[in-house]
């Protein structure tokens, strides 16, 4: 009896120890598995369910990151309406790169590739090319489609004497970056150069255009010279700067008082003659309601300049006989107060018109040929729910394919 | 040897179990801030961000975590009421003249902190933008704000020393962003967060001081509400 109850103790003691032994095994394990699981980086791989048709890009603005925080909703549409979400970091005024097969996409301190295969790749940035903003669909290809660039708001000097802006480069597997000393106010290329236009630090009155080139891992800056000396109290550079022949073009507004006056600037590519100021029309200036929905809102079609004005309305300037006609104006729309995710971009002589509709309740995009039929209307229902709660802006609308 | 095997297993545990609540008190501060950002930041994105932060402030990550947390809970003046731009719209920023001054909404950790800035141009704004990218100039043109923007003038100063103010806040360059908003009222630095900067532009040109309620920190709310600024246009 006595032997049967110091078995009957041993036996008890020996499980307690198992069990705490067991206890201390599970918890040193779920210890070592957090950080083996955060050293693994699994390869990404988005499911797409066809070749995306459109892509729109939400992201953070600057103010709203505390911490350098910010995030971006990339939508990948096709032609039926069903879509792929890709949440990453955000960066204001970031535009997507359509680039051979794939899809580029810059973050503050990489690169994104999205290839054809599904698979998104990433190139990190050393921090001499980290960059916090774009200057709001400053990209373009060059070369064919070969080469991309993205132009991006940097910050002042250390001295005071320059800002600082940033140019990256390259091509689907090779990126380089370099820094320009200017503050941007438009970009645009040619297809074979890039050109902008900035303003002068000391004096912003002074506007500036630039060209410059890409040849391989350079950037070569070709020429600075004088635009003007501006006298109006301010300019808004409304557009991106399109190719014209010889010339460059983009839309502008200058505030005269409570006017405003929007003009076609038609600028010579190597500017060594004064460049060519055509008048379009004239606003209230005591509202914004006039400011353009975004960068990527003007067409070139058979010596006439076609663009999008904030009221919904497209105009087309032909250069030769200088005159404005008024083509259409966009189905249904009334220009608020309160914007609704307002966008456009042309491709292959249409007009793609993406906001969010108020009275169904639901984003679409609209397609117009340049007389301004309605073609197509693209409904997507549960775009808003994907992104939620976020605050987040939109910042660029590109069609790939018809 | 039982005996000693087992009391050496328990030694661990103890000193596993202290470390792993430790870790886990760290953790409950980064899901607190998680829970209440609502602004889609992962734990990973703002673990990232913090050891990010620490670069550029000298501060430890617990010292960060705990400094983000508590800003959060020591403003509990207005709750963001969440509405993205996609649900409310968006409002565009106007232009005005130079040495004028905006406040938007700009929410972090489900606190409204504001921001502010000031007019370069009447296209362009010049404003300490983020933590790590200090002083930038931005086109108007490119802003879109909520419901409770302002555009606001300074009421006791000259033209004259509103452009002097707005050079001042384009002239600092900002190396860090200074993210002790309870502890900025200091001008002669290389770190400037927003309201700091407006704050010092005009202290340091017209020796007023814009903070309403004085203190250690000036926060964009406090220009805002400022005796000495009045409101040009709001947006509703």
């Amino acid at each position: 009896m006595r032997l049967q109850m110091i078995f009957q103790a041993k036996r008890r003691s020996f499980r307690v120890r198992l069990t705490l032994l067991i206890a201390i095994i599970l918890l040193f394990v779920t210890a070592c598995t957090d950080s083996a699981t955060n050293k693994e980086v699994a390869p990404e791989t988005v499911k797409l369910k066809d070749d995306p048709h459109a892509i729109v890009y939400y992201s953070t603005d600057l103010p709203h990151e505390r911490i350098g925080d910010g995030l971006s909703y990339l939508f990948l549409i096709d032609k039926q309406g069903k879509y792929t979400k890709i949440k990453k970091r955000g960066l204001e005024l970031n535009s997507v790169i359509p680039l051979g097969q794939s899809l580029l996409l810059n973050q503050k301190e990489q690169m994104l590739t999205i290839q054809a295969d599904n698979n998104i790749q990433t190139t990190p940035y050393k921090e001499d090319c980290k960059v916090p903003a774009g200057y709001g669909q400053s990209s373009g290809e060059l070369n064919g489609g070969k080469t991309y660039y993205s132009i991006f708001n940097g910050r002042f000097s250390e001295d005071m004497k320059y800002y600082i802006s940033k140019v990256r480069w390259g091509d689907e597997t090779k990126h380089y970056c370099k820094d320009i000393r200017e503050f941007v106010e438009a970009t645009g290329d040619d297809g074979k150069h890039i050109y902008y236009i900035s303003s002068d630090v000391e004096d912003p009155s002074k506007k500036f255009f630039h060209k410059a080139s890409i040849q391989g891992d350079q950037l070569k800056f070709d020429s600075k010279t004088l635009l003007e000396k501006s006298k109006e109290e301010g300019r808004f550079m409304f557009t991106k700067l399109i190719a014209a022949g010889d010339d460059m073009v983009g839309v502008y507004a200058d505030l005269i008082g409570n006017k405003v006056e929007l003009n076609l600037m038609q600028v010579a590519k190597d500017n060594k003659t004064p460049f060519k100021k055509h008048p379009l029309l004239q606003y209230d200036g005591t509202n914004t309601k006039y400011y353009f929905f975004n960068k990527e809102s003007i067409y070139l079609k058979d010596g006439q300049v076609y663009f999008v004005d904030g009221y919904g309305d497209v105009y087309a300037y032909n250069l030769e006989t200088n005159k404005l006609n008024k083509k259409f104006h966009l189905n249904d729309y009334q220009r608020d107060e309160k914007l609704q995710d307002e966008i456009v971009y042309f491709y292959n002589d249409h007009l793609y018109f993406y906001h969010f509709h108020e009275k169904s309740k639901s984003h679409q995009i609209e397609t117009y040929n340049l007389e301004g039929k309605v073609v197509n209307t693209l409904k997507l229902p549960d775009l808003k729910k994907e992104i939620g709660r976020d605050s987040v802006y939109l910042y660029d609308f590109k069609i790939l394919n018809h | 040897m039982k005996k000693l095997v087992f009391l050496t297993l328990c030694a661990l545990m103890l000193i596993a179990a202290p470390l792993q609540a430790a870790a886990g008190s760290t953790n409950q501060q980064l899901d607190q801030i998680v829970s209440l950002h609502g602004n889609g930041l992962t734990k990973e994105d703002l673990k990232q961000s913090i050891t990010e932060l620490t670069k550029h402030s000298g501060l430890s990550e617990q010292q960060i975590t705990t400094q983000i947390l508590n800003e959060l809970l020591s403003q509990p003046e207005d709750i963001v009421t969440y509405g993205s731009p996609v649900e409310g719209g968006t409002i565009q920023l106007d232009s005005s003249a130079k040495g004028n001054l905006f406040y938007q909404p700009a929410s972090f950790a489900g606190v409204e902190h504001g921001h502010v800035g000031l007019y370069y141009t009447p296209s362009t704004i010049v404003e300490s933008s983020s933590p790590k990218y200090g002083v930038i100039l931005a086109a108007v043109a490119d802003r879109k704000v909520k419901s409770g923007a302002r555009i606001m003038k300074v009421n006791v100063t000259s033209t004259a020393q509103n452009h002097s103010a707005t050079e001042w806040a384009k002239g600092k360059v900002g190396l860090d962003y200074d993210i002790q908003f309870f502890h900025n009222r200091f001008c002669n630095v290389n770190s400037f967060n927003c309201s700091q900067l407006v704050w010092c532009a005009f202290k340091s040109v017209a020796n007023i001081d814009l903070d309403k309620n004085g203190g250690l920190g000036v926060y964009p709310k406090d220009i805002r509400d400022s005796s000495l600024v009045t409101t040009l246009k709001s947006y509703n």
